[in-house]
This record gives structure tokens, C-alpha cells and sequence, in this order.
């Protein structure tokens, strides 16, 4: 599968706390930590549970950037 | 309750007068009145209506479908694609729906995009808005 986002970082699923449509998926990439809020039914689909392997993919246009000062 | 008028349920589904005014008749769809008590069908029995044909619905297979969260995946035609030195604007139209991206000139040349080609238009579900027309 091509993707036209820029940012696709490679990571590992550490926790998943599940509402009753959203659920927030905590990935560790390399030391960092993410947060994706994605769909009870999307988890499903792509059966995530701890320790799977994921992409976390972030169009560029969506990255916000802040300095220290 | 939601009711649409056959001439706007056929609108909404993509087929035609006629085809709606059958399917009300021969009893697919129930029909009902308005308020003003004309004829009419439920707004909810036409979504499920919708959902039951989209289902059947012989769409281009993207082979990906299941590979991502997005929720919100419309394959279609790539129309056009305009590039400038940072940027780029691509249209991609999906069934009656045209799509505009704007994704960096990077990703349009990466994915080597040019009007005829299959593409899929993706959206995140928590970036769909939703409005409610101000003339029902």
C-alpha cells in the first residue's frame, strides 16, 4: 500500500483504553510515546492488542510544531 | 421523524424518479405522507435502504481495506492533479462525489499521481463534520 502521508513511524502497541466508541491506543515508537484516538471498530478490524506491531501515519499539514521559547 | 419526498429519496440514492416511485409502490421502501400529506417515504427506512444497496455495491476492490483505522475510504478516479513546488491539489471523484486533497508535492510525485488513475480518498472519522441542511 502506497500512502500519501508523510509521517508513517513504525511502533509498538503499549495499552489500550477502550470507551464505548473510541478507543485511545498508547504506542511506544522508539521511546516516544503516541496516542491514537481511533474507533472500537477499527481495533477490532486490525485485531490490536498489546504488543502488536503498528504504523502510526500523520499527514504532514496535521503536525504542529513549538519551541522552547 | 424524517421523510423525504420520492423525488428527493431518488435524488439521495442515485436512482431515478421512476425507479423510486416503483420501489415505493411495489412495497421495497413504505410509504407514508408528510406533513403536508403527500406522498413520502421514512427517512430511516431509506438509510437503511441506502446501506443495503451500498452493501451489495460492486466498488473497485483497493485490496487494503482492512489494513488501516480510517474508517472513511472512497475509491474513485484521480481527475486532476496540480502541482506547484511545495504543494499539490488533486481531485479524485468517487461515484457521484468529487474529493479534494491537498498533500505535499512530495507525496503526489512519490505516488506518481495523474488524472485516470485509481485512488482511494481517506478521511479520519473525528475529521467528518456534519451538517444539517437549513432548508428541511
Amino acid at each position: 500500500m502506497k500512502l500519501s502521508a508523510r509521517n508513517q513511524i513504525p511502533a509498538r502497541v503499549t495499552s489500550i483504553n477502550t470507551g464505548e466508541a473510541i478507543a485511545n491506543v498508547e504506542l511506544d515508537a522508539g521511546g516516544v510515546r503516541l496516542v491514537a484516538s481511533i474507533t472500537v471498530e477499527a481495533v477490532r478490524q486490525l485485531g490490536l492488542a498489546e504488543g502488536s506491531q503498528v504504523t502510526a501515519v500523520i499527514k504532514a499539514s496535521d503536525v504542529i510544531l513549538a519551541t522552547s521559547n | 421523524m424524517s421523510t423525504f419526498r420520492i423525488k428527493e429519496a431518488a435524488a439521495l440514492l442515485g436512482v431515478s424518479y421512476d425507479t423510486m416511485r416503483r420501489w415505493a409502490e411495489g412495497g421495497r421502501i413504505e410509504q407514508v405522507t408528510d406533513a403536508s400529506g403527500r406522498l413520502a417515504v421514512d427517512g430511516a427506512a431509506l438509510a437503511r435502504l441506502a446501506q443495503e444497496r451500498a452493501e451489495s455495491a460492486a466498488y473497485p476492490d483497493d485490496g487494503v481495506a482492512t489494513a488501516h483505522s480510517v474508517r472513511n475510504r472512497f475509491p474513485g478516479l484521480v481527475t486532476r492533479v496540480v502541482r506547484d513546488t511545495v504543494m499539490a491539489q488533486v481531485e479524485i471523484q468517487a461515484g457521484p462525489h468529487r474529493f479534494v486533497s491537498l498533500l505535499s508535492r512530495e507525496a503526489a510525485d512519490e505516488l506518481g499521481l495523474e488524472p485516470g488513475m485509481l485512488a482511494v480518498a481517506a478521511v479520519k472519522a473525528t475529521n467528518v463534520s456534519v451538517e444539517i441542511p437549513r432548508t428541511r
